[in-house]
């Protein structure tokens, strides 16, 4: 490939000389599907897509909704299974993140049991540890969250 | 995790052991800091709450825990949204397709009825429906077993049932129930003549959708009288509507054939038309409207024999009769067409009118007065907005098949491109925006296609698709997306052929989308005369599509290669010969890619008016034509805003002196994204549009926002040090020089070069004694690396420039002579010595050197010719030479005013200089 130089040499004029060197290469490979290492991989993976494929859907409806459409602003149980403002969603969204930050396996408990549907037994066999444990990171975490997204004034 | 949320961990878990009215107590006698208690505290409040977001579980189980289950076992590829019905077999899910974020109908099966059909049954006999192609015939696009679930899916297209629809209005307007009958009798006609008996026609099996009538499920019914499955349906009681619709000898357990299916077709037509259901008939036969047309009655009657005999012998003759009727004006009593959809949703109607504009391709006569008026609406708001056809994914399993996908795309864009009636996203930056989808999903994460084409190139309508084999047929299926909200807006109905010969599934795949697409854009589109007939053969597509890879790798000499093969392949492939064209111009091979060019434009006429005008850029750049360069990629970049031409037109408005043009076409797109994503390029010439407006301060945020995004890349540097030196500050030059010496080393650009572009610039700007410093370290910094790599190419070139630019021309001679000498095609360095002997006193010597003008460069070499003129004070010649050089246009112009500074000397006060490079033309 002949060299750029000079740089009132433009060939083309489509290309300075670095270009030939530094573009990104796209890369052509199809999507590959997903790997999943194991079931509990699996419903992890699962889960927590259907955390962000609700908030997605959210934050795209705002979106509408501020572009004057006329998107309804709750998911409704008809629509998705489950009664929620989009703030709300938003808002547990946000805070799951930081939840995660404080205690990842918090986060691992939430997203199965609220957003994958597994059940406790599910769920205690898909991170490895007992039932018990389970429904002690349940509440804890329960009771984390809703300090976060429903403060109350101290008495 | 942190010491305090550990504690604050123990704590909360210590509370919740003790009875509620102790905790309190029990928390306030710990030892802990107040702070860690007050959190445990709020905890403890909040864990009393009990109607928070938590408890209200996403995924309420529904339908006895089939719901649950199945989400599970579709979940990667299917979300369910809900149930919408369910009957004796199956249950009705709306769920939504990840894949192409599409909303579809899957039906699962009841586990019982699965469990004794068994799978294998089930996907044969889906499998043998599946092949029917017919636009009122809502296929199934999947099916399949998850977790001991049978499940298929159809694409959903909104409406409501007949049932739905005769629930409500009683009996239709004959009118509105002609046009049904019509198009079910159609489908019935075209499955009949495929040997596929539906068996199960009644109106829970038809949806109505924008005056039109779709058939579902054929092929299901025919499961449903298998052995294993009659104990269950008998046993639990088949609903009794159903066997209303039934032909006397199916309802008898006789064997059917066809007429079966025109028996329940008469019923339907009898319902539709008088409101009585079908369980009437046998008291005897309620007249039939007097606005239906007496043959149509007839027919009809004859549909309801009890004898198969004495049916009408085949669906061909009621179509018959229909054509006949249209044929007649379609004259009927009175009433308007029901158009049920126009009530519902606002969403549903617009699927309604993208389905019903769909098929106006197929029968346009038959388009109500309604839904003309408001396709004609809504089409102008959207007629702006490009669409993008992005490449259809191979789920055939068979990577050979790969290609098929991106022809197809690449068909379809060709299409639109002709019709010149939308604003079409040119192929190669659709690709380029599906693969940067493909590498965000390879890197995990969750990518939409739709999204991500939106977002790449502002597409308002995306067409995506998939195809796969059936046996040895191909099948393929595109949805339509608007793109701004993901909602899908129109899912023709898929096209199948043998996949050794894919050609009119293509042209029909290609003549559904258009039809679909008409409704949003231009309703011409559905009927648009003198497309391209033929595609591309697949041989030579799939060296096309090599070609294009590398294209967009920018690597111009494979796809040269590759597109010239394509061509050869099938040499009625015209724009395979124009990105031949492109890449070999790139790869300076001009007198090649000129004669490309021109074969290509022998064959305008059949080209779009995109590739008529990038063929034509490139031409009048070959010409030395700036100008008419100019005009045809401000058009370009009219109807492909979405293309590289921005670009394009912006290199070519810098090189005719029009620096304000080209800024405002490269502030008008986004670099980040689409097709100018990771094109460094774009920043140089921003950073040459505000250089030549002497804007400074923009020219280094330009160029610091490509070194923000190119951080090795040696030319941010020497464009950052260009817009510094220009305003005098040199503290800051030798600051970057200093952070500039680690970066890794360039073909080109060097700490030396750096230096000389310092020294030029400083010198243009009024900053003497400066410059000659940044002379002089030059020469000694690339004296010290030519003295280890005498051969060095670029440390030589810019060795001269720095000899030269500091007045020691003789030095430069040795430099510039054998560079000549070594690339004797490269115009600059034999310019260079023609400067050399100018300044000797030789302008003959310099004006043989220079010879005859080559065209591809013809700006440039004349610039040297006015240079040359004006070193030997024939300053008349230089002012004209410099006027005809800019009609050319000067590649890389944005350099000469500094570059140039010494040759120029003797006309830079006059006027005539002023006007020409003494700021910007436009």
């Amino acid at each position: 490939m002949a060299a750029r130089l000079l740089r009132h040499e433009a060939p083309g004029h489509t290309l300075q000389p670095t270009d030939l060197v530094h573009e990104a290469y796209i890369k052509l490979a199809g999507g590959t599907a997903p790997d999943w290492r194991n079931r509990a991989h699996f419903f992890g993976i699962a889960s927590n897509t259907m955390r962000r494929l609700l908030v997605d859907h959210a934050r795209r409806r705002k979106a509408a909704k501020r572009g004057g459409g006329a998107a309804p602003l709750r998911i409704t149980n008809e629509q998705i299974g489950v009664d929620l403002s989009f703030d709300e969603l938003l808002a547990l969204d946000d805070a799951l993140d930081r939840l995660g930050a404080l205690d990842p396996r918090l986060l691992q408990v939430v997203e199965r049991r609220f957003f994958g549907g597994l059940t406790e037994d599910e769920i205690a066999e898909s991170l490895g540890v007992t039932s018990r444990t389970v429904q002690r990171d349940w509440a804890k975490a329960r009771a984390w969250l809703y300090k976060e997204l429903y403060p109350t004034v101290p008495s | 995790m942190s010491a305090d949320w550990r504690r604050i961990s123990e704590l909360f878990e210590g509370a919740l052991d003790q009875p509620p009215e102790n905790r309190a107590a029990w928390l306030a006698a710990q030892p802990d800091d107040p702070a860690v208690r007050a959190e445990v505290e709020r905890m403890l409040v909040a864990h009393e709450r009990a109607d928070g977001v938590l408890d209200r579980p996403v995924l309420a189980p529904t339908d006895a825990g089939m719901l649950p289950h199945l989400s599970r076992a579709l979940a990667e590829r299917y979300e369910i949204e809900r149930e919408i019905g369910h009957g004796g077999m199956a249950t009705v899910y709306l769920a939504r397709e990840r894949k192409h974020d599409r909303l579809v109908v899957l039906k699962v099966l009841k586990p019982d009825i699965a469990a004794a059909l068994g799978a294998h049954r089930f996907l044969t006999e889906v499998h043998v429906a599946a092949r029917l192609s017919h636009p009122h015939i809502l296929g199934f696009i999947d099916s399949g077993e998850a977790d001991g679930l049978l499940y298929y899916v159809m694409p959903w297209v909104g409406g409501e049932t007949l049932r739905e629809l005769l629930h409500r209005e009683g009996r239709l307007q004959p009118r509105a129930a002609m046009a049904y009958l019509c198009d079910l009798a159609a489908a019935l006609r075209y499955a009949h003549r495929a040997g596929i008996i539906h068996r199960d026609l009644k109106p829970e099996n038809i949806l109505c959708v924008g005056g039109h009538a779709y058939l579902l499920d054929f092929g299901i019914a025919k499961l449903r009288d298998a052995p294993v499955i009659r104990g269950f349906t008998t046993g639990t009681g088949m609903a009794i509507g159903t066997l209303g619709y039934m032909a006397p000898e199916q309802a008898s357990g006789e064997p059917v054939d066809h007429r079966a299916d025109i028996y329940a077709w008469g019923v339907l037509a009898r319902e539709m038309l008088t409101g009585e259901g079908p369980l009437d008939i046998a008291s005897g036969l309620a007249s039939l409207p007097s606005a239906i047309p007496a043959e149509i009655a007839a027919l009809i009657t004859a549909s309801l024999a009890r004898n198969p005999a004495d049916r009408p012998a085949e669906a061909a003759r009621i179509v018959d009769a229909f054509d006949r009727w249209h044929a007649r004006g379609s004259p009927i009593g009175s009433g308007a067409p029901a158009l049920s959809a126009r009530r519902s949703l606002p969403w549903v109607a617009a699927i309604a009118i993208v389905a019903a504009g769909f098929l106006l391709t197929a029968r346009s006569d038959e388009a109500p007065a309604a839904l003309a008026a408001a396709t004609t609406d809504s089409a102008p708001a959207l007629r702006g907005m490009p669409v993008a056809v992005a490449a259809l994914e191979n789920e055939t399993g068979d990577t050979a098949l790969s290609a098929w996908g991106r022809l197809a795309g690449d068909w379809i864009t060709q299409g639109l491109l002709e019709t010149g009636l939308v604003t079409v996203v040119p192929w190669p930056y659709s690709l380029q925006a599906s693969e940067r989808w493909a590498a965000r999903r390879a890197a995990g994460e969750s990518a939409d296609h739709v999204a991500t084409i939106h977002e790449e190139t502002g597409a308002g309508t995306v067409v995506t698709g998939s195809y796969y084999l059936i046996g040895d047929r191909l099948r393929a299926q595109v949805a339509i997306t608007d793109a701004a909200t993901g909602q899908l807006v129109a899912a023709p109905p898929p096209v199948e052929a043998p996949r050794d010969s894919f050609d009119a599934a293509l042209r029909l795949l290609r003549e559904r989308t258009m039809g679909a697409l008409a409704v949003r854009t231009s309703e011409r589109l559905a009927s648009f005369p003198d497309l391209t007939e033929r595609p591309p053969t697949f041989a030579a597509y799939r060296a096309f599509d090599r070609g294009i890879s590398a294209h967009l790798a920018q690597d111009y000499a494979r796809a040269a290669q590759a597109f010239l093969d394509a061509f050869e392949r099938d040499t009625t492939f015209v724009v395979a010969l124009i990105y031949a064209g492109y890449a070999l111009w790139n790869e300076s091979e001009f007198a090649r890619a000129d004669s490309l060019l021109a074969t290509a434009a022998l064959h305008s006429e059949e080209l779009s008016e995109y590739h008529v005008l990038i063929t034509d850029h490139m031409r009048a750049h070959l010409a030395g034509d700036g100008e008419r360069a100019l005009r045809v990629v401000r058009r370009a970049t009219e109807i492909a805003p979405a293309s590289r031409a921005p670009y394009h037109l912006a290199v070519t408005a810098l090189m005719l002196n029009r620096p304000r043009e080209a800024r405002s076409a490269l502030t008008a797109v986004n670099p980040d994204r689409g097709a100018l994503r990771d094109w460094p390029s774009y920043w140089t010439q921003l950073a040459h549009a505000h250089h030549l407006l002497g804007d400074h301060a923009s020219e280094l945020q330009a160029a610091q926002e490509m070194a923000r995004r190119h951080a090795s890349l040696r030319v941010a540097h020497a464009l950052q040090v260009r817009a510094l030196a220009a305003v005098g500050n040199v503290a800051a030059v030798d600051s970057l020089m200093r952070e500039a010496a680690p970066l890794p080393p360039d073909t080109y650009w060097s700490q030396g070069a750096a230096m000389v572009i310092a020294a030029e610039e400083l010198r243009a700007h009024g900053f003497g004694a400066q410059s000659d410093r940044y002379f002089d370290r030059a020469v000694s910094w690339l004296a010290n690396q030519l003295a280890r790599e005498p051969g060095h190419r670029s440390h030589r070139d810019w060795m001269g420039l720095a000899l030269y630019g500091s007045g020691r021309w003789r030095d430069a001679a040795p430099y510039f002579e054998s560079l000549a000498a070594d690339f004797p095609d490269w115009i600059d360095y034999r310019g260079y010595v023609a400067l050399v002997r100018a300044r000797a006193g030789n302008r003959a010597a310099a004006a043989r050197l220079l010879g005859e003008t080559p065209s591809h460069a013809a700006g440039r070499h004349t610039a040297y010719r006015a240079r040359v003129a004006a070193i030997s004070g024939d300053t008349t010649a230089a002012l004209a030479l410099l006027s005809q050089s800019l009609r050319h246009g000067i590649a890389g112009l944005a350099w000469l005013h500094a570059s140039a500074w010494p040759d120029f000397e003797p006309v830079r006060e006059s006027e005539t200089y002023a006007r020409l490079l003494g700021g910007p033309a436009d």
